[in-house]
């Protein structure tokens, strides 16, 4: 196991194996799989936590060796947290983050978009919510150019909402039959 | 490292994660991101139920008075508001009568500071794309998508005076709002699945056209208009009445509030009006005739500031007493003199209600053939307490009236529903108002 000062040594007992989809194997506490809905239902259905059952390898074939490692590191600082709790009726700009989840997702944004793929799809509530919360929080104040910048948005707007200055269209992100923005200006001067 | 690296692709994210996001966006990040393409404003308007927009949705108001806004207010806890504060752009003409037009602006000291910094960087700067961020959106101007946060409250006379955050963005727009504001309102109706709630209106502020075109706009063409409002002192000036008439006549919301002061012989026929009021609130009523108060089709009624005398009530009470009917079901009438109570239902015998009989109505038909039960209560609000004294009449009929008054003047004159078992009254601001300038 990769992460750092684990509070207990995980044995045979008490952790299952899961493997990366790039052939790692990571060895991983039966209490940490708590925090992960997908791993938690995947430990209950197979009876994994009993000490009689014999625990194969679980695949994770959506999730780099990187991701795992990085999940891992989240898991085992959440270790003794008490049960998130959604709440979703906050706006992204009242959100505060604790230092050590300021620098633990000061990563790239790539890397943030692989990483809450990889919580959504092992179901970690507080990791999810902490990505998507600090995701909303980056779009605060900002115009629609610097959205569209932010975002890698291609606009498919025939004329630029500010300007009526006409802007390359992406014919592969609009939709057919939409209706024109209402907000769209008259026709640039000439 | 590519673009792609740099970006984070939110649009590219499977549809839960990225709703998720969308949900914790403010209602001011919701719009710009729908303005960014076609294909976002649609995302957008797939996530216009979340808690934040339609559900948790109080109120959707235009207010063109002194200021000229727009405003959404939440009912969620912690309770905010989201104000659009439209500002009219000065012209170049105004700044050059002012000597004002060679004093660079913070905006272009900014862009200089900018193109200096590019030089040293060995980078261009990109003018179409400033230009593009400063310039107007059809007469709309948006210097900033930073809402300004203050912490705000209704005052005194709001039914909820507790504080709120209000988050104000500023746009600058050109000679006529009125256009730019009915063009936001839209995008956000469109946008958010929401329909403008209340106008509230100072039709002074504007001329006989744009009058009637802030009617025609924020009125007539919108379905659900809950509350429209109409503000303006102009006790000496006649020469406003018709405008007056013409935009009373093109209201159609069902709860209308009339808080302007009109020259004394302005006059109003509101047999004109198609509708039946639910609410009818008149701040002013000196130009009220008593005709159009016992005529008045409204279920709730209340007039303030009335040139009506304790005689006139007395009439209403004793036409009620003897099987008249009104449209309304609750009146508040301010006179213009001291009303007595008891002389309204003077020469009658009547029982003393104790204060926890006061909401039975059993208890009042028990008494029968007393007619009159007088109450003494008090009205706790969060204004204040106030007492109100009066009678509940029982008719013949078996229907219950609660006459009563307040703060010396303030005549009230509940029909109490057939349907209810229980006595209920109603209080208003004005009587409050009476007792804090006493």
């Amino acid at each position: 196991m990769s992460c750092e000062e684990p509070t207990t040594s995980p044995t045979p007992e008490n952790n299952i194996t899961v493997v990366s989809s790039d052939g790692k194997e990571f060895l991983l506490d039966l209490k940490l799989t708590e925090q992960s809905e997908t791993l938690a239902r995947l430990i209950s259905n197979f009876e994994y936590d009993r000490t009689d059952v014999k625990k194969d390898p679980v695949p994770l074939g959506n999730i780099t060796s990187a991701q795992m490692q990085k999940i891992i590191e989240w898991l085992q600082h959440h270790r003794y947290y008490p049960k998130w709790e959604q709440n979703d009726i906050h706006y992204s700009t009242s959100f505060t983050f604790e230092t050590w989840v300021e620098e633990y997702l000061n990563i790239p944004n790539n890397e943030m978009f692989e990483l809450l793929n990889a919580a959504n799809y092992l179901n970690i509530p507080r990791l999810f919510s902490t990505i998507c919360r600090i995701m909303a929080s980056r779009i605060t104040g900002k115009s629609a150019e610097q959205i569209r910048t932010v975002l890698n948005i291609k606009t498919d707007v025939k004329n630029d909402v500010y300007t009526g200055i006409p802007i390359q269209e992406d014919s592969s992100s609009s939709e057919d039959g939409m209706s024109e923005i209402s907000l769209s200006p008259s026709p640039p001067p000439i | 490292m590519t673009t792609e690296n740099l970006c984070f692709q939110l649009l590219k994210l499977p549809v839960v994660p990225r709703n998720h996001v969308l949900k914790l966006f403010t209602p001011v990040e919701l719009i710009s991101l729908s303005l960014t393409s076609r294909h976002t404003k649609s995302i957008c308007k797939t996530i216009r139920g979340v808690y934040q927009c339609k559900k948790g949705m109080e109120t959707f108001d235009v207010r063109l008075n002194s200021n000229r806004d727009i405003r959404m207010s939440f009912k969620y806890f912690p309770k905010c508001e989201w104000v659009f504060h439209f500002e009219k752009e000065p012209n170049r003409k105004s700044l050059i009568e002012l000597g004002l037009d060679r004093i660079p602006s913070f905006e272009t000291l900014k862009q200089w500071l900018n193109r200096i910094w590019y030089m040293f960087r060995g980078k261009h700067v990109n003018d179409q794309k400033t230009d593009r961020m400063g310039k107007s959106l059809e007469g709309l101007k948006f210097l900033s998508w930073i809402p300004v946060e203050k912490t705000a409250s209704y005052g005194r006379g709001a039914i909820d005076s507790s504080p709120f955050k209000r988050h104000t963005m500023t746009i600058y727009s050109s000679d006529n709002v009125i256009l730019p504001i009915h063009k936001l309102v839209l995008y956000i109706s469109d946008l958010f699945n929401i329909e403008l709630t209340s106008l509230g209106l100072n039709y002074t502020k504007f001329n006989a056209d744009e009058n009637r075109m802030i009617m025609s706009l924020f009125v007539l063409s919108q379905k659900n208009l809950k509350l429209f409002q109409l503000t303006g002192i102009t006790p000496t000036d006649p020469s406003k009445n018709d405008i007056l008439i013409q935009i009373l006549k093109n209201q159609n919301t069902v709860n209308t509030r009339l808080l302007f002061n009109p020259s004394p012989k302005f006059f109003f026929d509101f047999n004109i009006c198609c509708q039946s009021f639910k609410v009818m609130d008149i701040d002013y009523s000196h130009w009220i005739s008593f005709k159009q108060i016992l005529e008045m089709k409204t279920e709730l009624l209340y007039l303030s500031r009335t040139t009506l005398l304790e005689n006139d009530f007395k009439v209403i009470v004793q036409k009620w007493r003897n099987g008249w009917t009104p449209h309304w079901k609750i009146a508040m009438i301010e006179l213009n003199e001291v009303l007595n109570i008891d002389s309204c239902a003077e020469g009658e015998d009547f029982f003393q209600l104790e204060n926890q009989h006061f909401v039975h109505k059993d208890v009042i038909r028990r008494n029968w053939p007393i007619e009159l039960n007088k109450f003494e209560q008090p009205l706790i609000t969060t204004w204040g307490t106030i007492i109100r004294t009066g009678y509940h009449i029982l008719r013949a009929d078996g229907m219950i009236a609660s006459i009563g008054v307040e703060s010396d003047r303030v005549g009230w004159i509940h029909i109490q529903s057939p349907k209810h078992t229980r006595i209920s009254l109603s209080n208003h601001l004005r009587s409050y108002e009476i007792l804090w300038n006493m």
